[in-house]
């Protein structure tokens, strides 16, 4: 006999199962539980917009409400991927419009969306409510006049560092007055001048206003104004931070943050005039996190705002802080759990600014919950680098980047193995890790030892030889995604690992040593892979097995090669293989 | 140059036909090695630690991608309106001699040179804010630089011969034949002298010899 439950009951059950790993798990427990499952999954999360095709998901999932896909790899945001590489969304907005016309919300980051797009969202999606464009380019501030004039209950539009083309400011003011149910709007990266007497009107009729990130080009003179129209911001991005000689700003300012009882995260401070830091004096006891990363303050003026904040959770801030700005954070951001330290001046030399190791094994030292660091400086050793991981073994997330390239311990001028090696061998739930320095195979010995929940990690100028890699690809069991440049690694590593290639999302070398004949014997072994070569001299049909290619992206895939990329792109045809050879 | 990374030209020998030449960043002293040859395990050579030069050259970007920061980090420094590092809230006691022109060893690297062009001045010139701390001193330089530009004019034009001597004198007052004015980053002229001085100079973009005659008009302007 066999026993099971009504549907209606294991829908209602699975309905409490929200992440995706226990959603893919329940699908596979057996038949009619994947049938099930797939009716009531709402939320889809694509990693790789590639690894499987609109249809395919709209196919299995016939009523999901919010999706979320992410488009080139991530060295695109340093420019190591060229133009036109590819992650366009068009494609899948079009199969949702068709699909699902009562989908909510739409997460992109790094892909290339239309203004025709963001039209058709606008139209085709009559609850829509969340648009999130993360580091995406393509469109237009047109796109955002259809989105804000046809979206009825659009709750969050946030543009999160995209590149927009910024036709002008008009497109805010095609909010209908009938619209008040902005929740969240980030313009943040947007250059030209929206209409204010819009944004206040606009912020003025959205009781529930809790994020509001304004772009450089709002003046710090008006942001009092907008603060009065929305006390209830838990989260503010300033605009220009500088106001010239008004006292009467000034006043009018720190009213206004003194009314902003819910106040909890700040960001946005270009242009910062250090006179009128002491406007939002009265928020910083409530402040979680605090974003001072295009401030240009100096150290005195960062050290006083720091002190005054003990509950911060998350500071992001310029090398300007120096040591003695961290030592401050030691001392006062108990609750600190993510630093990122960005370096104010990446191409010179000597940044006559005093941050070295000191500050980070400060921050280690002094806050036990810290767990995300990302870390821009011009020194380090080995030495810190175990100090850090005594202190901290509860770091999740270890990116550091010292700035020359191949920088040993400037102690001891011997590599930056030891010390990294550390931080895996303690840090024992580390997820993502990002390396520089000077390094030989013998860190990736460690991590391929050590780093069993590693997910993430980025290599550039590092390791002597394939073992180095190899250490990686057979020690590192979680990994998912891997992005080296400039190593030389080549094919013995990856033709040792191939099944390994498989049980992660992605794999970009660039500059390293592999071959084209390895990427083609690759291709042919790994049907489930696409095996990328991107070449912009233009020179893949001319190819001799031996030659190393430029750039090599391999992903797995359900959705087989694709058929949008570039004449410098080419997945290696596994048909076209085996006639050739 | 001496003590940057350097791009070397890597010999790169495989079992291709033909050895490629390729560019690749390497720190300063470092010997030629070939990628792709068989890996010997331990250390490379390691590399002197650089000397950089104390005096700060501007290094081009030569490694695409790298240091790994994205694009609206890139240039912070030079983009901001304050172009160069703000000073710090003025709270330190002064210096025991404050001589003109005194800088603070961690400023040293610090100037704000604006324009400043002259009613009747054909050619501009430009100052340097941050070697002055107080108006006065920023008066007397700014007559100083005009009184040699409205001689030479003067040889041309007769009419103004007698009023070169003392023509810049009054600057800060409005007593004078002309008036210092300033232009802020949203491009309104304000007389120069109204705020403290960091606020000043933080948010100076050029500055401005105008007629005092001239001012009211100026004034009907900002309105």
């Amino acid at each position: 006999m066999v026993y099971s439950l009504p549907e209606e009951v294991l829908e209602h059950v699975f309905s409490f199962i929200t992440l995706d790993k226990d959603r893919n798990a329940v699908s596979l427990v057996c038949k009619s539980w994947y049938e099930i499952e797939r009716w009531c999954r709402r939320r889809i999360f694509v990693g790789n917009c590639y690894a499987v095709s609109p249809s395919i998901m709209t196919r299995r999932f016939p009523e999901v409400r919010s999706v979320e896909l992410k488009g080139k790899p991530h060295f695109a945001d340093f420019n190591l991927v060229p133009e036109g590489w590819g992650g366009f969304a068009c494609p899948w907005i079009s199969e949702m419009s068709r699909a699902y016309p009562w989908l909510e919300e739409i997460r992109l980051k790094r892909m290339v969306v239309t203004d025709e797009s963001l039209e058709l969202i606008s139209t085709s999606f009559k609850n829509f409510k969340v648009l999130v464009l993360s580091s995406c380019e393509g469109f237009s501030t047109d796109g955002l006049a259809a989105i804000a004039a046809n979206c009825r209950n659009l709750r969050k539009l946030d543009l999160r560092e995209s590149e927009v083309m910024d036709l002008s400011g008009h497109w805010l003011s095609h909010f209908p007055n009938t619209c008040t149910s902005l929740e969240s709007l980030n313009i943040a990266c947007l250059g030209s001048e929206v209409s204010f007497s819009a944004l206040e009107r606009l912020v003025g009729r959205s009781p529930n206003l809790k994020i509001l990130r304004l772009n450089r080009a709002v003046p710090l003179e008006k942001l009092s104004t907008l603060l009065c129209r929305a006390p209830q911001l838990v989260e503010l991005g300033t605009g220009a931070y500088s106001s010239g000689i008004r006292s009467d700003v000034y006043s009018s300012l720190s009213k206004a943050f003194l009314g902003c009882k819910e106040l909890k995260g700040l960001s946005g401070f270009w242009d910062v005039d250090p006179s009128y830091l002491l406007a939002f004096y009265s928020v910083c006891s409530r402040l979680t996190s605090l974003n001072l990363s295009y401030a240009t303050i100096r150290s005195p003026d960062i050290t006083k705002v720091i002190s005054q904040c003990p509950n911060l959770q998350r500071l992001w801030v310029l090398d300007h802080v120096e040591d003695s700005g961290l030592n401050a954070v030691a001392l006062s951001c108990k609750d600190l759990r993510e630093l990122r330290v960005f370096p104010s001046d990446p191409y010179i030399a000597d940044a006559n600014v005093t941050l070295t190791e000191q500050g980070l094994v400060s921050v280690s030292e002094g806050c036990p919950k810290l767990q995300s660091v990302l870390y821009f400086c011009r020194q380090m050793s080995n030495s810190a680098l175990i100090t850090i991981a005594r202190n901290r073994p509860n770091l999740i997330c270890f990116r550091l980047c010292v700035i020359e390239p191949r920088a040993p311990d400037y102690l001891t001028l011997e590599p930056l193995d030891v010390g990294f090696g550390a931080i895996v061998e303690h840090c024992k739930e580390l997820r993502r890790l990002s390396l520089s320095g000077l390094l030989t195979d013998r860190v990736f010995e460690y991590i391929g030892r050590h780093a069993k929940r590693l997910e993430m990690l980025s290599i550039a100028f590092a390791g002597n030889s394939d073992l180095g890699l190899h250490h990686v690809l057979s020690g590192c069991d979680g990994l998912r995604k891997l992005e080296i440049r400039d190593c030389p690694f080549g094919d013995k590593a990856l033709l040792a690992n191939v099944a390994k290639l498989e049980t992660m999302r992605s794999l970009w070398m660039s500059s390293c040593a592999v071959s084209y004949g390895a990427c083609k014997f690759l291709s042919q072994k790994m049907p489930m892979l696409n095996v990328e070569v991107i070449d912009e001299n233009g020179s893949l049909d001319s190819r001799f097995d031996s030659c190393p290619v430029e750039k090599l992206y391999i992903y797995r895939t359900v959705a087989g090669p694709r058929s949008d990329m570039p004449g410098y792109i080419r997945t290696i045809d596994r048909d076209r293989v085996n006639t050739i050879s | 140059m001496e003590g940057y990374p350097k791009l070397k030209k890597v010999m790169i020998k495989e079992g291709c036909e033909e050895t490629r030449l390729e560019l690749r960043l390497c720190p300063p002293g470092d010997d030629l090695y070939s990628i792709g040859g068989s890996g010997t395990h331990g250390t490379n050579c390691p590399p002197k630690k650089p000397m950089f030069k104390t005096s700060q050259k501007r290094v081009a970007a030569v490694v695409v991608g790298w240091p790994p920061v994205r694009t609206s980090r890139k240039n912070i420094m030079t983009s901001s309106y304050n172009s160069t590092k703000v000073v710090s809230l003025p709270e330190k006691a002064p210096a025991a001699d404050s001589g003109g022109g005194k800088k603070t060893s961690s400023d040293h690297e610090n100037s704000l040179y604006v324009k400043i062009n002259m009613d009747g001045v054909a050619i501009g010139r430009k100052v340097d804010l941050k070697a002055y701390d107080n108006y006065q001193r920023l008066s007397s330089s700014v007559d100083e630089l005009f009184k040699g530009l409205l001689a030479a004019q003067g040889d041309v034009s007769s009419s103004t011969t007698k009023t070169q001597i003392d023509v810049t004198t009054g600057l800060l007052d409005g007593n004078g034949g002309y008036t210092l004015v300033y232009e802020d980053n949203e491009g309104d002229r304000i007389l120069v002298g109204d705020v403290p001085w960091n606020m000043f100079i933080s948010s100076a973009k050029r500055l401005r010899v105008l007629k005092t005659s001239e001012l009211s008009v100026c004034r009907h302007w900002n309105n």
